[in-house]
C-alpha cells in the first residue's frame, strides 16, 4: 500500500515549528532579507547598467567615424563633407548612414559645454534616444535653425542657473554668439546626458575655422557590411593622402562591455558572499532547533514518521524562512537600489526585472537548501532510540 | 500472536566492553493480553520494549510481528509497520509545547493526514476524559492530562499493540492508577495487546502477566488471570 505524503500538513506543522522559537526566526529571516536584498540590488544595478551599455553599444558598435588623422578629439578634427559623396560613389550601397557632426566647445555662462551640430533626422545616436527625448511642441525639422536641447546633466545645472526651456541661452565659440531657445531636453543614461544639441547650421556660425556649409568636425558613418572598415581606409589615404581616418567605436564598445562584465561579476560574488552570510542564520538556527527537538523528533520516528518524512520537515522550516526572506528580500533589493542610485546621484535608471525578483528569490531558496542540508541529514540518521534514551 | 521474540539478545558495545542487556528472552504476546514487564534498574525493560516494537533490533534472535520476521527488514519497512501497528507511551511524554493536545494527538499520521485523521484524534480524547481540553496546549495540562494525551497520541493509528514505557514513572498514584485504568480498559474492550514496564508493584498487579527481568533474562512469570 502505497500512501501519498501530505506536503501541506507537513508545511503547516513546520510553520508552527517555527513560530515556536519566534526571535530565533525572526532573525534567521532577517539575515536572508538583508542577504537576498544586497544579492537582488547588485542583480537589479548591474543589469539596469547592462540594458544601458547594451543600448550605448548596440548604436555604437556598427559607427564609425571619419576624422582628422591628427587630431585628437573631434573638437579640433576638419572633415570635408565631400567626402560623403566619394565614398557614396566607390562603395554605393555599403554606408547605411552618414551622420556629418560639428563638435565644439561653448564657453558662456561660466559653464563650459560640449556641444554637437547636427542635422537632427540623420542623427543616429538621438534617434537611438528618440523615446527618451522631451521636447516642447514639434521636434525642430533639418535645417530650422535657433534651438538647443539640453543633456539632462547639463540642463540641471543651467537650471540651477536660472535657464529652463523656453529661455534663450547663449553660446560663445571663438569668439563667434549664437542666442538660442531651449525647447528641451534628453535623458539617455550615457555620456550624451553631457551634450547640448543645436542644429547644424548653428553650429557652422558659431565655427568659423570651418568652411561654412563644405565643413564639419567629423563623419558618422555606419556600414552596411562591416569587412569593408579597411577598403574604406585604404580609400581615404589614396584619395586624400593619408588625411583622414577611419575611427572604430567597436573597440571602444568592447572596452566598456568587458569593463561592464567585470563589475557584473564582482558585484555577483558580493552579493552571493552577502547571501551566504545570510544564510548562516538559517544553519545555526536549523542546527539549535533539531538539537533541542532531539528527543521530539526521535518521537515522531517512533510513532512511525519515515526518515525521509522528518527530514522533509526539517528542510519546510528552512524553505519557509528562505522563501519569507527572499520575497521581502527581493522586493527591497529593487527600493534599495532605487534609493542608493538617488542617494549617490548616480545617473541611473533602474528597472525592475522579473527575471532579477525571481532570480533573486531562486537564490535565497538555494542557499537556504543547502544551509540547511547538514541538519536534514542529521535528522535523516537519526536513531530515534538513542534520541529518546538521552 | 502480535509479537514474539524468540531467544532475543541484545549486546551493547561500550567502548571496548560489551554489555548483555538482553540474553536469551522468549514472550509471546497476544490479542487481548495485558502484560507486565518488571525488574530492576538495567535490567533490560526499554531494551525489549523496543525490540517488540521494532524500535530497535535484536543482536541475536528472532522478533515476529504478526507472523512476520522482522529480522534484516529496513527503516522504511519498520517506520510504516510503527506507523500501521504498534504505539507508543513514555515515561516523559514529549508532547510539542505549541500544538493543542488535538494537534499533539493527530502528529503521528500528519505526514499522510487521513480524512478521519481529526475525528478520531477528537474521539480518542473523549476516550482518554479529555474531551473539553481538546485546543489546550500541554502547559495548560497536569502531568497526568499531558500522559492521557500521550495515550490517545499513541492509539491515533488504532494499533494492534501498545508499547509502555513506565508510563506511571512520572505521575502520581491517582493519575498512575486513572493511566492503568485507561489501558486496561483498551486492552478489554478493543481486545488489543498492552505491554508496559513499570517498577511500580501496584501498577504491575492490574496487569494479567507479569514477567520478571533480571540482568536481561527472563526470572520468572506471575499468571494473574
Ligand atoms: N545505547 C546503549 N549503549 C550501551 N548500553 C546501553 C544502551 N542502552 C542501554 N544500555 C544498557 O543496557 C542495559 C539495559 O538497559 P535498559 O534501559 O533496557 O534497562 P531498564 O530495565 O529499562 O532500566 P530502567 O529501569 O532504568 O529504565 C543497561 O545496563 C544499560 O546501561
Ligand atoms: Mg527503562
Amino acid at each position: 500500500m502505497s500512501v501519498m505524503i501530505s506536503i501541506r500538513s507537513i508545511a503547516v506543522l513546520a510553520f508552527k515549528n517555527l513560530s515556536r522559537k519566534k526571535v530565533r526566526t525572526v532573525l534567521s529571516i532577517t539575515g536572508i532579507i538583508i542577504g537576498v536584498m544586497l544579492y537582488g540590488g547588485m542583480s537589479y544595478a548591474t543589469s539596469s547598467l547592462k540594458t544601458r551599455v547594451t543600448d550605448v553599444i548596440g548604436f555604437l558598435q556598427d559607427a564609425m567615424l571619419i576624422q582628422n588623422k591628427d587630431s585628437i578629439a573631434p573638437v579640433f578634427s576638419i572633415v570635408d563633407l565631400k567626402i560623403i559623396d566619394d565614398i557614396d560613389m566607390y562603395f554605393p550601397d555599403i554606408v547605411r548612414d552618414f551622420s556629418p557632426q560639428i563638435w565644439l566647445l561653448n564657453s558662456s555662462q561660466k559653464q563650459p559645454t560640449i556641444v554637437l551640430g547636427v542635422y537632427l533626422s540623420k542623427e543616429i545616436s538621438m534617434r537611438t534616444f528618440l523615446a527618451n527625448l522631451k521636447v516642447n511642441g514639434e521636434l525642430p525639422s533639418d535645417n530650422s535653425t535657433g534651438w538647443i536641447i539640453l543633456g539632462s546633466a547639463i540642463a540641471e545645472s543651467f537650471r540651477k542657473k536660472g535657464y529652463d526651456i523656453g529661455d534663450n541661452l547663449t553660446l560663445l565659440n571663438l569668439g563667434q554668439t549664437r542666442s538660442l531657445r531651449i525647447i528641451g531636453n534628453f535623458t539617455t543614461g550615457t555620456f550624451y546626458d553631457w551634450l547640448v544639441i543645436i542644429s547644424i547650421y548653428d553650429a557652422w556660425k558659431l565655427s568659423p575655422n570651418l568652411e561654412q556649409e563644405s565643413e564639419v568636425s567629423v563623419i558618422e558613418i555606419r556600414l552596411r557590411d562591416p569587412t569593408y572598415s579597411d577598403e574604406i581606409q585604404s580609400f581615404l589615404d589614396s584619395r586624400y593622402s593619408g588625411k583622414y581616418e577611419l575611427v572604430y567605436n567597436i573597440e571602444v564598445a568592447e572596452m566598456v562591455g568587458n569593463t561592464i562584465n567585470t563589475v557584473d561579476k564582482f558585484a555577483m560574488v558580493i552579493g552571493l558572499l552577502a547571501l551566504i552570510i545570510g544564510s548562516l542564520g538559517v544553519a545555526n538556527t536549523m542546527f539549535i532547533n533539531i538539537t533541542e527537538r532531539k528527543q521530539e523528533i526521535g518521537i515522531l520516528k517512533a510513532t512511525g514518521w519515515t526518515n525521509g518524512e522528518a527530514a522533509l520537515e526539517i528542510l519546510m522550516e528552512a524553505l519557509i524562512m528562505g522563501l519569507i526572506g527572499s520575497v521581502i528580500g527581493a522586493g527591497l533589493g529593487y527600493f534599495a537600489t532605487i534609493f542608493a542610485v538617488k542617494i549617490f546621484s548616480i545617473n541611473m535608471t533602474i528597472y525592475f526585472s522579473a527575471i532579477v525578483f525571481i532570480n533573486s528569490i531562486s537564490a535565497g531558496l538555494i542557499t537556504s537548501t543547502v544551509a540547511v542540508l547538514i541538519p536534514v541529514w542529521k535528522v535523516m540518521t537519526l536513531v530515534p532510540i538513542k534520541a529518546i534514551r538521552e | 500472536m502480535i509479537v514474539e521474540a524468540i531467544d532475543v539478545h541484545k549486546v551493547y558495545l561500550l567502548g571496548k566492553t560489551e554489555i548483555y542487556a538482553l540474553r536469551g528472552v522468549n514472550l509471546s504476546i497476544d490479542r487481548g493480553d495485558f502484560v507486565c514487564i518488571m525488574g530492576p534498574s538495567g535490567a533490560g525493560k526499554s531494551t525489549l520494549l523496543h525490540i517488540l516494537g521494532a524500535l530497535d533490533t535484536p543482536t541475536k534472535g528472532t522478533v515476529k510481528f504478526m507472523n512476520e520476521i522482522l529480522n534484516n527488514k529496513n527503516d522504511r519497512f519498520l517506520a510504516r509497520l510503527r506507523r500501521e501497528k504498534i504505539g507508543f507511551i513514555f515515561q516523559f511524554f514529549y508532547l510539542i509545547p505549541t500544538l493543542t493536545a488535538k494537534e499533539n494527538v493527530m502528529l503521528p499520521l500528519i505526514p499522510i493526514k487521513p480524512r478521519w485523521l481529526e475525528r478520531r484524534a477528537e474521539e480518542l480524547l473523549e476516550l482518554v476524559g479529555l474531551k473539553k481540553r481538546m485546543s489546550h496546549k500541554p502547559k495548560e495540562l497536569s502531568a497526568g492530562e499531558q500522559q492521557r494525551v500521550a495515550i490517545a497520541r499513541a492509539l491515533i493509528n488504532n494499533p494492534e499493540v501498545i508499547i509502555a514505557d513506565e508510563p506511571t514513572g512520572n505521575l502520581d498514584s491517582d493519575n498512575g492508577r486513572q493511566i492503568i485504568d485507561i489501558l486496561s480498559r483498551i486492552v478489554r474492550d478493543e481486545n488489543k495487546a498492552v505491554i508496559i514496564a513499570t517498577h511500580n508493584m501496584d501498577v504491575a498487579k492490574r496487569t494479567d502477566r507479569i514477567v520478571y527481568l533480571k540482568d536481561g533474562a527472563i526470572v520468572k512469570v506471575d499468571e494473574l488471570k
